[in-house]
Order: structure tokens, then sequence, then C-alpha cells
């Protein structure tokens, strides 16, 4: 008998509930073998090269030099900088995003005049291309003839004419809030509309202010989907790359600080060393959150 | 002590797709301590009018008073009211305890050991001790119902309105729940405005019910005079279960009594009082209940063809057909004839109602007994 018949004859042998078991594995195969290829492997790759040294020539396997490569970054203060400005940029910019969405989603929980047309004008800067959006940014705040420049300092005073915003932390900062509030908009004003009218109505009959509605009925509701945009967004700005890039070269986060390292540094093994760090923290980050703040 | 008093109260909806008139021109009197049951078909207006007491809704046109004072302009809070919604409403992220304490934190000036206490008496009369500290999602429909009755029993408010709220509870529930309400109303004796669809709640529990429809007032009256004195056929159809059966019937004077006949044939006939138009083709009405049914043909019965015999157990439903027309009748347990079988039907001119065929008003009602009629007039 051939291998295949003999294959099917078990196959044929087993129950039904085998046989659906066998199945289900047959059916998330190929999405296995998908994310083995693309995530496990080159993570793991990348821890092993965490502990090496890596040539530039292909040729030559990576050097293995132990925790040489974790202890240089320790004492690298350029290192300590961008460890430093990555957890500042992903708080503050998370914090941002996420009040600002919360803020515009409460203002359209009322039924107004050009409401769907003013709900896709909002999400524009989500929709607009990274790279648009960064260099419009760039001439808006350009020291001579920014429109930003203009209208905030040269005719509000708000700081001195002629001062660069761009390549600062902070500026970074406003931009990624801007940039991502629809996503906590979006999330955040599909559960406000989904919170009954009753409960406000209850509310109101027992003579709550508008502050204590809010306070009592509408962040209670919204508490989960405001810890999970929270969650999402945190995980996506620690990693950022792009945006910090694009819009600036003096702010170097963490991701700038890997990408610097391994493609114009060529110190590989210290890129790898670097994001398994980040690694760590994140999942760290991540098992705290979830355990102590969103108690799932 | 409040009276509740509205006078012309209209509420137009209007939008881009025209305007839509919900309530129209409801006036009436509630007394202090009287218990009212709004009631009405789906869509006639009667959670509207609730909510324009209650202060959640406008009011397009008309007064509302309280004790006298005009109250339309006034915010839910300060008019002093307390509303049990029909999904309960309770606030997810409180415990029973504080979902009953939050109006007294908001709209009084009592002291936190104060608001404990009343809470306490209140979890007390309502036999809820035990779940004050649980969250709304952990309670029992029947639970939930008994923390939002608390919730607006605490506070004390001149006018207690409710919503709908036993729609959402299981048959037996609803029953028990009922009589709670009604217990509740007796031991506190707020001045109680009730809405519902259901005509049998309607009729247990309110000392005066308003009918509904279409935003119009039909009629307002004791469960007792609905019943038997209906202004109009609507209000006759809507009240009793099974509704009231209705013929299109011709009368004939022959000088001593007026003969209603359905299809040429005699159903009955009616001393002529006088009044009821001559010859011309009214509606009659027949209530299941006042229609007698036996095997053997008697003195003016009528004959007629069972078509569905509805064994009922206290009480039987006998489907049948009067010439060409389907009519039900209550019968006793033990009444219970065969399907396709004829049976013969007696009529009692006393218990027989007649409509304007064209504008529905009533023509003749039920004559009552003394002991019903009695009663009947004390309430109303």
């Amino acid at each position: 008998m051939s291998v295949i018949s003999q294959t099917k004859q078990r196959y044929d042998n087993l129950t039904i509930k085998q046989k659906e078991v066998y199945l289900g594995y047959a059916l998330i195969l190929p999405s296995v073998l998908l994310v083995a290829i693309t995530l496990v492997y080159p993570l793991l790759y990348n821890f092993y090269l965490s502990f090496t040294e890596v040539p530039l020539t292909p040729a030559e396997s990576p050097e293995w030099i132990g925790l040489e490569n974790y202890m240089t970054l320790i004492s690298d203060p350029d290192f300590l900088v961008a460890l430093r400005n990555t957890f500042i940029f992903t708080l503050f910019s998370d914090i941002g995003a996420t009040v600002i969405g919360l803020g515009v989603a409460l203002l359209f929980t009322k039924e107004f005049f050009g409401r769907r047309l003013a709900r896709g004008v909002v999400l524009l800067p989500y929709i607009a291309p990274l790279i648009a959006s960064a260099f419009v940014w760039q001439w808006i705040w350009d020291p001579t003839y920014g429109v930003g420049q203009f209208f905030f300092a040269d005719l509000l005073g708000l700081y001195d004419s002629g001062t660069d915003l761009r390549n600062s932390l902070t500026m970074v900062i406003v931009f990624e809030s801007w940039r991502y509030f629809p996503f906590a908009f979006l999330l955040i004003l599909a559960r406000l509309q989904s919170i009954p009218d009753e409960l406000y109505e209850a509310a109101k009959v027992d003579g709550a202010s508008r502050w204590a509605r809010f306070r009592d009925i509408t962040l209670p509701e919204l508490k989960y989907v405001i810890a999970t945009v929270f969650l999402i967004r945190w995980i996506w700005n620690f990693n950022v790359f792009a945006d910090v890039w694009l819009f600036t070269r003096d702010v170097p986060v963490l991701g700038v600080f890997v990408y610097q390292t391994g493609f114009n540094q060529f110190e590989q093994g210290i890129a790898a060393a670097t994001s398994m760090i980040m690694l760590v923290f994140l999942m760290l980050f991540v098992a705290i959150y979830v355990t102590w703040v969103i108690e799932w | 002590m409040t009276e509740v008093t509205l006078d012309g109260l209209t509420k137009v909806y209007s939008d881009s797709q025209g305007t839509e008139t919900a309530v129209e021109d409801v006036s009436l009197t509630i007394e202090d301590g009287e218990f009212v049951v709004i009631v009405g078909p789906s869509g006639c207006g009667k959670s509207t009018t609730l909510r324009m007491i209650a202060g959640l809704e406008t009011v397009t046109d008309g007064v509302i008073e309280f004790g006298g004072e005009e109250v339309q302009h006034l915010t839910p809070s300060t008019r002093d009211v307390a509303m049990v919604f029909q999904n309960y409403a309770l606030y997810p992220s409180m415990n029973a305890r504080k979902n009953i304490e939050y109006g007294l934190k908001h709209s009084t000036d009592l002291s936190k050991s104060e608001r404990q206490e009343r809470v306490a008496e209140t979890a007390e009369m309502l036999d809820i001790e035990e779940v004050l500290e649980h969250s709304p999602e952990e309670l029992s429909g029947g639970q939930k119902q008994r923390v939002a009755l608390g919730r607006a029993i605490v506070r004390e408010p001149n006018v207690f309105l409710l919503d709908e709220p036993l729609s959402n509870l299981d048959a037996k529930l609803r029953s028990s729940m009922r009589h709670e309400i009604q217990r509740i109303h007796d031991e506190i004796g707020v001045t109680s405005i009730y809405v519902t669809h259901d005509q049998k709640e309607a009729m247990t529990m309110a000392d005066r019910i308003v009918l509904l429809k279409d935003g119009k007032m039909q009629q307002i009256a004791t469960p007792e005079r609905l019943y038997n004195e209906p202004n109009n056929l609507f209000t006759a159809q809507f009240v009793g279960s099974p509704s009231m059966n209705l013929l299109d019937v011709s009368l004939e004077s022959d000088g001593e009594d007026v003969v209603v006949r359905h299809e040429g044939s005699q159903i009955c006939t009616l001393p002529a009082t006088g009044g009821l138009p001559d010859g011309d083709t009214v509606t009659a009405g027949l209530r299941p209940e006042h229609i007698e049914i036996s095997e053997e043909p008697g003195d003016e019965t009528v004959p007629a063809e069972v078509v569905v015999p509805e064994y009922q157990g206290k009480t039987n439903f006998i489907h049948v057909e009067l010439l060409g027309q389907m009519i039900t009748v209550r019968t006793e347990p033990d009444v219970l004839p065969e399907k396709d079988s004829t049976v013969h039907l007696s009529i009692d001119s006393a218990n027989l109602y007649l409509f304007d065929t064209q504008t529905g008003e009533t023509l003749k009602h039920r004559e009552t007994t003394g002991r019903e009629s009695v009663r009947a007039s004390q309430q109303s």
C-alpha cells in the first residue's frame, strides 16, 4: 500500500471528534506558518544577534560576545536620552490623542447641522498620508514663512518670532496627538452612542448636574474603550519610527535610535539589543496595564 | 399635597419630513394621592404625556400644574418628580445602595447619615436589604425593578411617574410586582401616574384610567365605569379580555320593542326607550362574558356553529360563527361544546352595547346592576 492510501485509511478510522480536531489544525496551519516565518523566526534570530557582533559582510558569521552589547547600551548617553524621550513621547502623545478624541466625540453626541460632514472632516488627520502631514506641519511651523509662526508668534505673541519650534519633543507630541486623535474619537464615539438615553434621563430626574452626569454615567461607561485605546496607542507610540523621523531628525526616540545604530553605523548587534530592550519594556507595560488597569 | 392638572397639553414633533402631533389637547386633573393609569395602544402618546409631566420632553402647548403651580418650564429635578423607567435605567457603575442614594445626594441637602437612613428604610420596605451592595448586573429582573422603585420612593417626591415598569418582567413576577406597587402606593400615598399598554394592568391597579388614542384622550373614568359605560367603540374594545364582539345590526321598532337583527335574523329585543335610531344599521357590542351558551334552543336563542372550542381551565373561550360572523363566548369551565357542533346563544339585551357605526359613539351601554353602579359612582 502506498503512503497516501495508508494515511487515508488511518484518517478514515478516526472518530468524528478526532477528525474535527485534525481539520482544525489543518485550517490554522497556513497562518501558523506565516506567523512563524515572519514573526517568530525573526524574533528569535534578533534575540541571538543581540548577543553578537555582526560583521559587515554577510560572508562572515556573527561573533558571540555575550552581554557586551547590553553593557555598552546602559552606559551610552545617547541610548538613555532616546529611552527617556520614548517614555515622555509615548505617555504624552497617548494622553493627548485620547483626551482630544474624547472631547471631540462628546461634541458629536448632540445632533447639529452638518454633523455627518464634520465627522468626515475630523477623520482627515488620520486618513491623510503621513508624509504629507509631516511636510505640511514642517511648513506651518517654519520660522520664516510658516502660517503657525505668523499666527501664534507674530500676531498673538505667544512666543518669540523666529524661534524654530519644529525640532522639539513637545512639537512631536503635539503632531502625534493631532494625527491620532481621530482613532480615539471613532472608538469612543461608537461607545458613547450606545449608552442608553434613559440613564441620562434618570440622572436628570435625580437632579444630577451636567458634570455629575458625565462623571457618573459617561466616564464609567467609557472606561474600557478609553483604556483599550490608550493601550493600543501606547504600543504603537512606543515603537514609533516613521512619524518622528519624517517630522524631525532632532528628536531621537528608540525607534530612530535602532534605525541609526543598525543602518547608519551598522552596529547591528547593538541595534538588536536595543529592540530586545524595547520588547521587554513593552511586554512589562502591557502585563502591568492589563492586570491592574483594565483588570481583564 | 400634590394635585396634578394638565390643561390643553399638546406635543407636536416637527422635522424636515413634516410635523406629527403626538399628544393633542389633553386636559385632566389628578387628585392628590390618586393612582392614575394612562393606557392606550403603542404610539398613542401615553409615554410622551408622562415624559412631559416629568420634564424630559418640552411642551408644545398647554399647561402642567403641580398643586396649582405651573411647572412646564421647570427642569425635572426642580419639579420634584421621581420616575421609574421601563428598562430600570439603573446606573451600571453603582451598586444598588448608591443607585438609590444618588437622587438624595443630588437633589436634597440631607447629610450622609440621614441619606443612609432613608436608603435603609426604603430597602426594608422593598425587601432588598440583602442586595444593596450588589451591582445592577448581579441583580435579577425583579430585584432591578425593586431597586428602581426604591430610587424613586426614597426621594419622597411630589409625583411618582412610572413608565411601563413591568413590561420587562415575566408574567408571574409581573403580577406580584403589580401588587407590590399597589401596596407601596397605599403606604406612601403619593400622587402616581402609571403608563402601560396593558389594559389588564390598568384595570387592576388604577383609581382612574386615562385612555388615549392617537394622542387624544378618549375617556377618563374608574375601571368599572370604563368597562360598563365606555364613551365609544374604541374604549369598549380596548377594555376587557377577550375584547368585545362586534356585529353589524339593524334596529326595527315595532312600537313596544326594538328588534335587533343581524343579517336579517333577530338576535334580541330591547324595550323601546326612545333615542335609538329606527331602521338604521348600527354596531352592536357584546362582551364574551355576557353571552350564554346552551345546547338546546330556547326562547330568543340564536343558533351558531362552534369553530374553535378553546380550553382555558377556570373558564373557556368558545369561538363560534354566528351568521357569517366570528364571535367569542366565555363559558364556565364545564361548558366545552365540540367543534362543528351547533350551539344556541342567548343574548341579554341589558348587556348589549350599541355604537354609531360612523362615529363610534356609544348609543347604548350596558345596564349595570346596583352594586356595580354604586361603586362606580362612589369612585368617579
